[in-house]
């Protein structure tokens, strides 16, 4: 049918199916602000449009509901030309555009906003902006973004380090216009229309053998061009993890295997002209199954007799890790400073207590999309990945190619937060891709990405804590049963960060970790957003504070009396390796006490809380936080900043922004140390044909390492300038510097950058100044923090409200500050939300029952706390570069512990588990006793 | 199956059409049928071009015509001014604006949803469904609409509640897991003050059971009691426990709905 309709203002009729959704037509017809990814449940906003002057999910509207004349408005119209809109203007000012993947939604939000309030606040704010989720950001900075629009001074972020130009100062970040007007930045914008479309058929038993399989029917249907089975499908076993070579995980994935070992694992792929034809393919497909037995708790695989998940030779896997796959083991790793028992026998007070952490969902806004093509006899993909080059390697090993025949573009990734460090479909776009030596593309539904992307560990801790009388901790003891699910990516080393990023904040002598990894059914587990750290931060947090309970004193005075400083030797480290031995640390900063000390005072630590109801009682929680800067032994980051003619620069980094500000960071290191303007560099990241190596943004490695190989770069450039300088200017190296912006000079003459290029350049000069930096290492800075909670629980429902939430935390340099207290906003949202509702739930058969966001509720912008704030506070370090760690995971460690004390202080029931869903409370208050494990955690019987 | 999708330009052709197609569905502003997820609805027939969005006074009744949106409803003067039923604009402004720019009144009704914001407050205000079907109008009240099988509910075209029926007591509360989420319960009441006592006491709850539905042994044990009574809480209680147990699903066992249902009656008759 024909209707003539008005989009962005102009007149343009569509010929389309009454049927079709608008999104889909919008999208087709090159309008590439509209996203879909919430399978049309309208729960994302994201497909936003404004349609007759009201705000609606375009997904939700079919063609044939529109009529004549109406009128449409999408992002697109927003700027003029290439002059932004006012509204994107103060999107970029705030720092709220992180991976981008929301921000036209959200610019439309507040466009109606803007055309309904005459005066908006921050309530009609929440109001307009209730459709729109935003996972990256925690949404307090959109706030500012209303303070921007009417030319107030928001008062954040605070500007850091007075004696640097840029470094430390809020700029518009590099890739921020791009997004903001929603120009091809994602994988989905990339894909040419004669692209195959790839599907999967997903196995409806949690454990089960293919007797056969039947694809001939399929085969003949029209349009066909690929299915892949066990049959036809490679015989290589490799992990999925995106990991420094050789992995700490072991080679048990195939892309198609005959053994399905969970509800959901690949049956078979199908690659077709059409997304119809794909999904009418694999109804054709007949498989026939033998049903095998399922355990789906760790605690049931290890026990003798148990069905064995991957019974397989471990000789193919790259390092030893504990594997036992006879005991359905897929790692183990034990270790320690001091003797536990002797600090046990020494301490007054000891609290045992289990804890243990449910699943909980990555949900990046993008789901995982990859798009594939041959050019020049190559294989291309263009892929939303953390971990380009460690993609190439798993492809080409898969493939059985060489890595020269492989190119990673690493487009704006929509959302990672780990679940993107893994080849969840990239392994199958290659292979379609090489086999059919065809274009070809797969973008998972929502409910595939929650079944069939990466989940967080399920973990089981008992924790041993012994104290004495005037509060030193004596022996931390930890033993740890997690949960892989089929397949051992990450088995070990997330398992292992729990102890890692937990027991080093502790001046402890004797402290013990005991590490065991198990196969199960259950959907696979992987990185997230603190790789580990929230589940083992939670369990010895909560330790601690029992104990400072038990001993009559303040929770923050037993912190502070055993808390690191700077200049303490963490030598427990060296046993806490990633499949081999670490290295030990000596802090090279610390901010604990002044983070303590800061959100103490911000909550009023020591101020009465009062309830207005008998039935409402208050509590508050604190804990201290820590994460790392990458992994010093282990990555490697490399960049090269290259002299253009004009004395402009072109910085090629490896380092993999993922929408953190990590291309922005790259470009004030090297704006700050070449004394010229910001603008003066463009840069080009994560392009295995372009840029030089880089492990990838994982283990919060991003500002040290990339950031750090950048101002190698830099450094390197700052030298040949000066060289080139000193010959140009004829004068000796030791009487040149540069100089803002943009100069070399003896003091008397200068000579612009400019200049020098051209010198360089010309037929007679040396050549294009090309600088390289590289970066490995064996120390790096740790981050530091501490967050508070204040709660309300209802002990009629088991409510738990979080009243006021603050987090203080330090980077060092925060060197882009609007977008590191983005970071932290936005990881302090994502685990209050892992502490109160975020669960996925499974049926007894491994189903999952809530692969969506109705079922599976995240946190929108009216759930934030009443009283909420995040600091940065300044820690001058001399690692890093300008002073810089890492910023974004570290924010999710602390919400639990602080959140679980505070309803301890509340209630006086030590919570077990998280998170702490009110019917989970409830039952714990209605028992009027500390909830015991989901599974005992000696028998693995479940309660 | 072929998609088919047919825009009726009248209530009677929309009515025909129904009666004539297999398996076709009445489409309102598209936020329930429209989810991709929902492959089984091939035939749509959409009611955009028959009007049926006027709020407008008739004697005794507000009418609200099934293809208001919730925006609309929020925005409506009528409402607004003639009738203080703050509980519904309320309940408007608790739902995404994306969702409420598009979902409508006549949709709410006929999802039937249980977890529903809106049903528990229509049951305890005796609203009326006005629709049609080959066989006429039909006006019927909301709790005998939700018990007729969908396939037998007709075009809503409007939604009748009774105005001006001081003194009143109007007030309902919900529990949800976050802000965007459909209500895990809802309990919606309405009584009639007499001084301190609740008399012609209408209580109903969203969530509790498989629909929303009127909670006729909680309004007999409470009728006539005063709000301020030290035993009410006890009462609620006590009562609930003996009714039939309440659903269990992905958002609790019965046990906590009760509680939840039990702590929200509590706090609406507190507020009296």
């Amino acid at each position: 049918m024909k209707i003539k309709l008005i989009l962005n203002g102009k007149k343009k009729t569509f010929n389309e199916n009454p049927m079709k959704s608008l999104a889909k037509i919008l999208r087709e017809s090159g309008l590439l602000s509209i996203r879909t990814n919430c399978d049309g449940e309208g729960t994302c906003g994201a497909c936003s449009v404004i349609l007759n002057g009201v705000k609606v999910n375009s997904c939700q509207v079919r063609f044939g509901q529109l009529s004549d004349g109406d009128d449409i408005f999408t992002a697109e119209g927003l700027a003029k030309g290439r002059e932004l809109h006012p509204i994107q203007r103060a999107f970029l000012k705030a720092g709220v555009v992180q991976c981008g993947h929301c921000t036209p939604g959200m610019m439309l939000a507040v466009k109606e906003m803007l055309d309904n309030c005459e005066n908006p606040d921050i309530e009609d704010m929440k109001d307009y902006l209730s459709g729109n989720l935003c996972r990256c950001t925690g949404y307090k900075q959109y706030f500012d973004v209303l303070k921007y629009l009417k030319d107030e001074n928001p008062g954040q972020p605070k500007t850091f380090r007075d004696d640097l130009r840029i470094v430390g100062k809020p700029v518009e970040k590099v890739d921020g216009p791009r997004l903001v007007k929603a120009e091809p930045s994602y994988v989905g914008d990339m894909v040419t229309p004669d692209a195959l479309i790839i599907k999967v058929k997903k196995s409806p038993y949690p454990h089960a053998f293919i007797k056969d399989i039947d694809t001939s029917e399929a085969e003949e249907l029209e349009g066909v061009e690929l299915i892949v089975t066990y049959k036809n499908g490679p015989s290589k076993p490799y992990n999925t993890a995106g990991q420094g070579y050789p992995e700490p995980s072991p080679y048990d994935f195939h892309l198609v295997d005959r053994t399905m070992r969970y509800y959901g694992d690949r049956v078979a792929i199908v690659a077709a002209v059409s997304e119809e034809i794909a999904d009418k393919a694999i109804e054709l497909i007949k498989v026939e199954y033998e049903l095998l037995p399922a355990v789906f708790s760790p605690f049931d695989a290890k026990k003798p007799g148990a069905v064995l998940i991957q019974d397989r030779d471990i000789s193919v896997d790259p390092l030893p890790i504990g594997q036992d796959p006879k005991t359905n083991r897929a790692a183990h790793n034990a270790g320690g400073i001091g003797d536990v028992e002797k600090g046990l026998q020494e301490a007054d007070v000891v609290v045992e207590r289990d804890y243990g952490s449910h699943r909980v969902q990555c949900t990046p806004m993008e789901t995982h999309r990859c798009f594939g093509y041959i050019e020049n006899g190559r294989l291309t993909l263009r892929a939303s990945t953390q971990v380009p080059w460690h993609l190439r390697r798993i492809i080409a090993n898969i493939l059985d190619i060489k890595e020269n025949q492989i190119h990673i573009i690493k487009e704006r990734v929509g959302g990672g937060y780990g679940s993107k460090q893994d080849l969840v479909i990239e392994d199958i776009v290659a292979w379609v891709v090489w086999q059919t030596g065809k274009p070809a593309y797969h973008e998972m539904t929502r409910e595939e990405e929650f079944v069939n992307s990466r989940v967080r560990h399920t973990m089981f801790f008992r924790v041993r804590a012994g104290a004495k009388n005037d509060g030193t901790i004596t022996a931390l003891d930890i033993r740890e049963v997690s949960d892989t699910g089929p397949y051992g990516n990450h088995c070990l080393t997330v398992p292992m960060n729990a102890c890692s990023k937990s027991l080093p904040l502790f001046k402890c002598e004797n402290m013990r970790y005991d590490v065991s990894t198990y196969y199960t059914n259950n959907v696979i587990s992987g990185a997230y957003q603190g790789y580990g750290a929230p589940q083992g931060s939670f369990a010895i947090q909560m330790a601690v504070a029992e104990l400072a309970h038990k001993l009559g004193i303040d929770q923050l005075e037993l912190l502070r009396k055993n808390m690191v400083e700077k200049g303490y030797h963490l030598e427990i480290l060296k046993s806490l390796g990633e499949g081999q031995e670490g290295i030990a640390q000596v802090i090279s900063s610390c901010g604990l006490k002044e983070c303590l000390d800061r959100g103490a005072e911000l909550i009023g630590w020591d101020k009465p809380l009062v309830s207005d109801k008998p039935y409402i009682k208050k509590g508050r929680g604190a804990a201290i936080i820590q994460q790392g800067s990458g992994l010093p032994g282990i990555d490697s980051a490399n960049a090269e900043i290259k002299m253009l003619g004009d004395g402009t620069f072109m910085i090629l980094m490896g380092g993999t922004d993922l929408g953190t500000g990590l291309d922005t960071l790259a470009v004030k290191v090297s704006s700050e140390t070449l004394c010229c303007d910001f603008d003066r560099f463009s840069i080009i990241s994560s392009d295995t044909d372009v840029t030089p190596f880089d492990v990838g943004a994982y283990a919060s490695s991003g500002t040290y390492f990339s950031g750090m190989a950048v101002y190698r770069a830099a450094l390197d450039m700052k030298s040949k300038l000066l060289e080139k300088g000193a010959e140009l200017l004829k004068t000796d190296l030791k009487n040149v510097k540069i100089e803002y912006p943009g100069f070399v000079t003896d003091g008397t003459s200068k000579l612009s950058y400019a200049e020098i290029s051209a010198a360089t350049q010309c037929g007679t000069g040396s050549g294009q100044i090309i600088a390289e930096g590289n970066f490995t290492t064996e120390e790096a800075p740790i981050p530091y923090g501490a967050h508070f909670a204040e709660v309300s629980v209802d002990t009629r429902t088991g409510e738990v409200v979080v009243d006021k939430y603050y987090a203080v935390q330090e980077c060092g340099t925060p060197i882009n500050p609007e977008l590191a207290l983005g970071q932290v906003y936005g990881g302090v949202v994502k685990s209050i939300g892992h502490c109160i509702y975020e669960e996925m739930k499974f049926d007894n058969k491994g189903k999952c029952l809530n692969p969506n966001f109705m079922d599976y509720k995240v946190p929108m912008i009216r759930d934030l706390p009443e009283e909420f704030k995040c600091e940065l506070i300044e820690v001058a370090d001399h690692l890093g570069p300008y002073g810089g760690k890492s910023v974004s995971e570290i924010s999710t460690n602390g919400a639990a512990p602080a959140i679980g004390i505070a309803i301890y202080n509340a209630t006086g029931i030590w919570m077990q588990e998280w998170p702490f869903t009110a019917e989970y409370v409830y039952k714990a208050l209605k028992e009027n006793k500390d909830v015991p494990h989901l599974y005992d955690f000696t028998t693995g019987m479940k309660k | 199956m072929s998609s088919e999708f047919y825009i009726p330009e009248t209530v009677s052709e929309a009515v025909n059409l129904k009666e004539t197609l297999k398996r076709a569905f009445y489409l309102g502003g598209g936020t329930i049928l429209n989810a991709w997820t929902k492959k089984s609805a091939k035939k749509l027939i959409s009611l955009h071009k028959l009007g049926l969005k006027s709020i407008e006074r008739q004697t005794g009744f507000i009418s609200i015509g099934a293809m208001t949106t919730l925006t609309e409803l929020f925005n409506g003067g009528v409402m607004k001014d003639n009738y203080p039923l703050e509980e519904i604009l309320k309940s408007c402004k608790i739902v995404s604006k994306n969702i409420r720019n598009m979902a409508t009144v006549g949709g709410v009704l006929g999802s039937r949803y249980t977890r529903s914001d809106f049903l528990p407050l229509f049951l305890v205000l005796e609203a009326e469904v006005v629709s049609i079907t080959s066989e006429g109008e039909r006006r019927e009240s909301v709790e005998d609409f939700l018990m007729r099988p969908p396939s037998k509910s007709g075009l809503i075209t409007n939604i009748l509640v009774k105005e001006d029926r001081e003194p009143f007591f109007f007030k309902s509360a919900r529990f949800a897991r976050n802000s965007n989420d459909l209500p895990v319960i809802k309990m919606a009441v309405f009584y009639t003050p007499l001084g301190t006592t609740m008399t012609d006491l209408k209580i109903a709850a969203g969530g509790l059971y498989d629909k929303p539905v009127r909670l006729y042994e909680l309004e007999e044990a409470l009728e006539g009691k005063n709000y301020d009574d030290d035993k009410i809480s006890s009462l609620i209680g006590e009562t609930l426990n003996q009714m039939a147990p309440a659903r269990t699903d992905l958002r609790g066992n019965g046990d906590f709905k009760k509680a939840v249902a039990a702590s929200l009656l509590e706090d609406i008759i507190a507020a009296s």
